[in-house]
């Protein structure tokens, strides 16, 4: 019988399983110092800081006005502010992966009354499709004091799709910011007619698509001044692919991974300046990246030659870098520059990206949000060598590991001028019926510069909606409420998106600047910016895609931490030519309107 | 009288013969029906003939439908005839022929796994369990299938409960640290090991562990509370003292990296150690020369690491970051792509895992999976390469 036990477990061992207007009360206040049309060499790939290293050892004495770091406060006021929208869609039983995204949010002037209007794409459903007016993507306008109305219908904005990314800009130069909603095998451009209303001209100025699109970017890659679009795009999926929950598992939710599904190429749209866009992909070089499957991009110079490059995030792929070689002509050097892959080697799941010169070096800083368990990554620019991981020295890595981030804001938020990190996070995935490990919802993340050395994680000293768990996805910044700080709004899964009020106490002179090109394109998005106050200088970009499916204020924002001159004012236009006003005199906090080959105007703040 | 009592007698007689006759019948129907099971065992493990076993058994149960071992014998042979459900119900038969059949029930839970009941199969587990808390097989099986269900860390949460009634047992410890090494964000280990470090004070081993749990967790000042408490002892491993390193450099304390890193090179020229644990002394010396802005040292060290272990892609990408600072932007990039290439066993896993996802889930490609992680260095993917790996052995069709 011994033998016969045996038998039995034996059988158990078998069993091991396993941007735009003009305005009138205006002011002239700085002038133009030089024209200087240098443009560079196309193929001058090689890293030119305009700061001298002088100008460069910003660290050594960054000039702080806060002391104490926890001074940032973001006041939830969604609910009075009268923004009230929910993504339609998910969850659903079925978990289909065009759930898991949420909409974009595009903060931009519709109306050129120099308040920031917020655009929120929604969701549908491939059983319930969405049909009701609050399913629709919405208009808010800016009514001022962090308030908003809801003028979708009135816009003529309605637009029910899988809505993903939003971009705007002027694509038409008429002083009248577009828009660009990104969705599920559906593509919109919506023209802006100047009269509060939009016209679809998608059928007329598109070609068709349909792919599953993310993150759109408005930006004159070709420097002949008029906006292109790039548009990321994710995986070849369709409904029709069975769900991934796992088998026996019903009591969890879990959307296919993208590992399962070949990665959809990216798209690259020229614009002819005649009210139409072709799709250049395929001859510029996106497309030579065959694996990319993006979920979020940033445009701006890489390496400072004028001329505008992509850096798009990817999602178990490596990420690209695509340098600009002119003539809309890119070579994906992601791996030169040091940001394709992470720390370990290995492909990240990147969602979000945000830029910045967070250690006033004078080179823009890229920043990436990743899966659970993938640290998010902070590539630190050493100029023409490329980028180095900076998550461990900065203290990223600790607080990034445990969370799944998307969208990020690399902005500064306490008037430092040092760039600090806001990060939505929240998982795709329902495991919390496993056990207490598997987060779902997630609080975000907000970290303070310490001296472009070290972050601070203060999300929980900075209000309670930080203190709260939310299935974060897009956020977007934009000084709201124009009082000289950047306030937040982010997009959620299964809650009401959220207006967070910036409410720190900020220096009377901060200036919010906005760039009007001439020659140029009139919304000069993913633009170089410099200025230098008080006898420092800092490195800006006017930012073009970033965050998740975001489209950010086009606006830069100086803080008044120096004195009321701000000595000089810089930027590299689209087409590379390089101006400079000077002596820009500000003595209470303003809004500056700089334009291409004339003067600054200062306008009054309301 | 007299009659009464013979009749008496007689019945007496009789009854005593019948009784006899009885026990007699029974001792040898008993004993018929052993041989025949012993029979069943033997056609069933020499001959390898479930069927024929099956005949036996049955064969014995029309006659004592009670007997335990024939119950356990039909029921392994409808197993090996992958007659599941038929063999679970079989061994729920026999469970109730004697007061408690631990045998059965294990018998019954494997099955009813077999037959993909999992939450019936793990009913019967966890009940056998609550009584018989140190059946190790039983407790194994549950934990498959807490793996085969995706409760990995419930899975491994119960390895490491095995060895709750000896919490000072050392298995217990090395169960612990393997749950904070594969599962980082586990809430669960950290109070475990902080018991057990007070428990048993002073031992290198719970300290390290415990230190790098709190790391990985963000909790940087309990982290630095243990990593102090570590280096005031003596016997130090290399690799703990590396730890210690690679956390100040990080910390911000450069000093006491220098002293752990002091000691972890006097302890390393004293010991012979394995050569990753050399790479993991290197990685922690380039830390400490990068801090301090010696990249030419910090790119000497990594190029030791990655000799020693040039399978950790790791080192190369630390490499390239340290090469972009000295301007070799070409040897940067070449290290990236090895780096890059190296990791590439986690392309490979994504992509298998793709597939699986999508439903084509074959032993061929979870022997795939077993063996990509398998040749991986970071500790933990050992016991995922073995899951994975029973996983396969279970979708193999059996053949007994």
């Amino acid at each position: 019988m011994n033998r016969f036990l045996h038998a039995i477990y034996l059988t158990g061992i078998f069993l091991l399983f396993g941007g735009c207007h003009s305005q009138t009360d205006t002011e002239h206040i700085g002038h133009p110092r030089q024209a200087d049309s240098t443009s560079t060499s196309p193929s001058n790939s090689a890293r030119k800081s305009p700061l001298t290293p002088g100008e460069s050892q910003t660290l050594q004495n960054p000039g702080h006005r806060n002391q104490n770091l926890s001074e940032v406060t973001f006041t939830d006021v969604s609910a009075e502010s009268g923004l009230t929208f929910r993504y339609y869609g998910s969850p659903s039983e079925q978990a289909y992966m065009t759930e898991q995204n949420a909409g974009g949010i595009a903060a931009f002037d519709y109306d050129g009354d120099y308040s920031p209007d917020l655009y929120l794409a929604n969701g549908s459903h491939f059983q319930k499709p969405a049909h009701k007016p609050e399913h629709s993507s919405q208009l808010f306008r800016n009514k001022g004091g962090c308030t908003f109305e809801n003028i979708t219908r009135k816009a003529g904005l309605e637009l029910f799709s899988f809505g993903m990314g939003v971009t705007a800009g002027d694509f038409d130069n008429d002083g009248f910011c577009d828009l660009f909603v990104a969705s599920f095998n559906e593509n919109s451009l919506f023209q802006n007619q100047g009269d509060g209303t939009f016209l679809n001209v998608s059928s007329k100025a598109l070609p068709s698509s349909n792919v599953w699109s993310c993150s759109p970017a408005f930006a004159d890659l070709d420097g002949n001044g008029t906006l292109d679009i790039y548009v990321v795009n994710y995986v070849d999926w369709t409904s029709d692919v069975a769900p991934c929950n796992p088998p026996n598992a019903p009591h969890l939710r879990r959307t296919c991974s993208p590992t399962a599904f070949n990665a959809a190429a990216d798209q690259l749209f020229s614009n002819s300046g005649e009210g139409t866009f072709q799709e250049v992909g395929e001859s510029s070089g996106i497309c030579d990246t065959k694996d990319g499957k993006g979920l979020a991009l940033a445009i701006f110079d890489v390496n400072n030659d004028g001329q505008l490059d992509i850096y798009v995030a990817n999602d178990a792929t490596a990420n690209s870098l695509f340098v600009n070689q002119g003539g809309f002509s890119f070579l994906n050097e992601a791996l030169r520059y040091g940001v394709a892959v992470s720390e370990d080697g290995v492909q990240g799941a990147s969602m979000g990206v945000g830029v910045a010169d967070f250690n006033r070096d004078g080179e823009n800083d890229v920043l990436v949000t990743n899966f659970r368990n993938q640290v998010n990554d902070l590539f630190q620019s050493v100029g023409d060598a490329g980028f180095v991981f900076s998550n461990s020295s900065t203290g990223l890595d600790l607080a990034s590991r445990s969370k799944l981030s998307f969208g990020t804001i690399f902005r500064d938020f306490n008037g430092d001028s040092l760039p600090d990190i806001f990060i939505a996070n929240g998982h795709i995935w329902d495991l919390t019926s496993l056990g207490a490990q598997y987060d779902y919802k997630m609080p975000p993340s907000l970290m303070l510069n310490e001296q472009g050395r070290r972050f601070h994680d203060a999300s929980s000293e900075v209000g309670s909606y930080f203190r709260k768990e939310w299935l974060g996805r897009s956020a977007t910044s934009a000084d709201l409420d124009n009082d000289g700080d950047w306030d937040l709004v982010v997009q959620h899964l299964e809650a009401d998106a959220a207006v967070l009020r910036n409410d720190s106490s900020i220096e009377p002179n901060s200036v919010l600047v906005r760039f009007i090109g001439t020659s140029s394109c009139r919304d000069p998005l993913g633009c170089r910016v410099e200025y230098s106050r008080d006898g420092q200088t800092f490195v800006e970009h006017i930012p073009s895609g970033e965050s998740f499916q975001a489209s950010l204020d086009p606006r830069i924002l100086i803080p008044g931490t120096g004195g009321p001159n701000i000595s000089a004012l810089r930027i590299t236009w689209p087409n590379g030519k390089r101006e400079e006003w000077e002596n820009i005199e500000v003595s209470e906090l303003s809004q500056l309107v700089a334009i291409e080959s004339g003067n600054v105007v200062k306008l009054p703040l309301h | 009288m007299a009659l009464s009592r013979r009749i008496l007698a007689v019945t007496a007689g009789l009854v005593l013969v019948g009784l006899l006759g009885s026990i007699s019948l029974k001792a040898y129907v008993q004993s018929i029906s052993d041989q025949l099971v012993k029979q069943g065992d033997r056609s069933l493990v020499v001959d390898h003939a479930p069927e024929e076993a099956e005949k036996m058994a049955r064969w014995v149960l029309r006659f004592t439908p009670d007997h335990h071992d024939a119950l356990l014998l039909l029921g392994v042979s409808l197993n090996r005839q992958n007659r599941y459900d038929e063999a679970a119900d079989v061994f729920e038969t026999a469970k109730h022929t004697v007061d408690f059949s631990p045998d059965a029930s294990y018998a019954r839970a494997a099955c009813l796994m077999l037959s993909g009941r999992y939450q019936d199969a793990e009913v019967e587990l966890v009940t056998l369990l609550e009584s018989v808390p140190h059946h190790d097989d039983a407790r194994n099986l549950l934990r498959q299938l807490l793996e085969k269900t995706y409760r990995f860390y419930d899975a491994a949460a119960l390895v490491q409960n095995r060895f709750h009634n000896q919490p000072d047992d050392l298995r217990y410890l090395t169960e612990c640290l393997k749950v904070s090494v594969a599962f980082p964000l586990g809430q669960a280990v950290v109070p475990e090991l902080s018991d057990f470090n007070k428990r048993h004070p002073a031992q290198p081993t719970v300290i390290a562990g415990l230190a790098r749990a709190h790391w990985l967790k963000g909790n940087i000042a309990e982290s630095a509370a243990l990593f102090n408490e570590l280096l005031k002892l003596d016997e130090l491993t290399p690799g703990q003292l590396a730890w210690a390193a690679e956390f100040w450099v990080e910390a911000g304390d450069i000093g006491k990296a220098q002293v752990a890193a002091a000691r972890m090179d006097l302890v390393a020229k004293l010991q012979e150690h394995a050569d990753h644990v050399k790479a993991q002394a290197e990685s922690a010396r380039a830390s400490l020369a990068s801090s301090q802005g010696n990249f030419a040292d910090a790119e000497l060290h990594l190029t030791r690491a990655v000799s020693l272990a040039p399978d950790q892609a790791e080192y190369y990408l630390r490499r390239a970051d340290i090469r972009r600072r000295l301007r070799k932007v070409d040897a940067a990039i070449e290290d990236t792509t090895y780096g890059k290439q190296t990791a590439r066993t986690s392309e490979e896993l994504r992509r298998r895992s793709g597939r699986i996802e999508l439903g084509e889930l074959t032993p061929e490609i979870c022997r795939e999976v077993a063996t990509l992680y398998n040749q991986r260095r970071q500790q933990g993917s050992q016991e995922i390469s073995n899951a994975w790996l029973e996983l396969a052995n279970a979708l193999t069709p059996i053949n007994y």
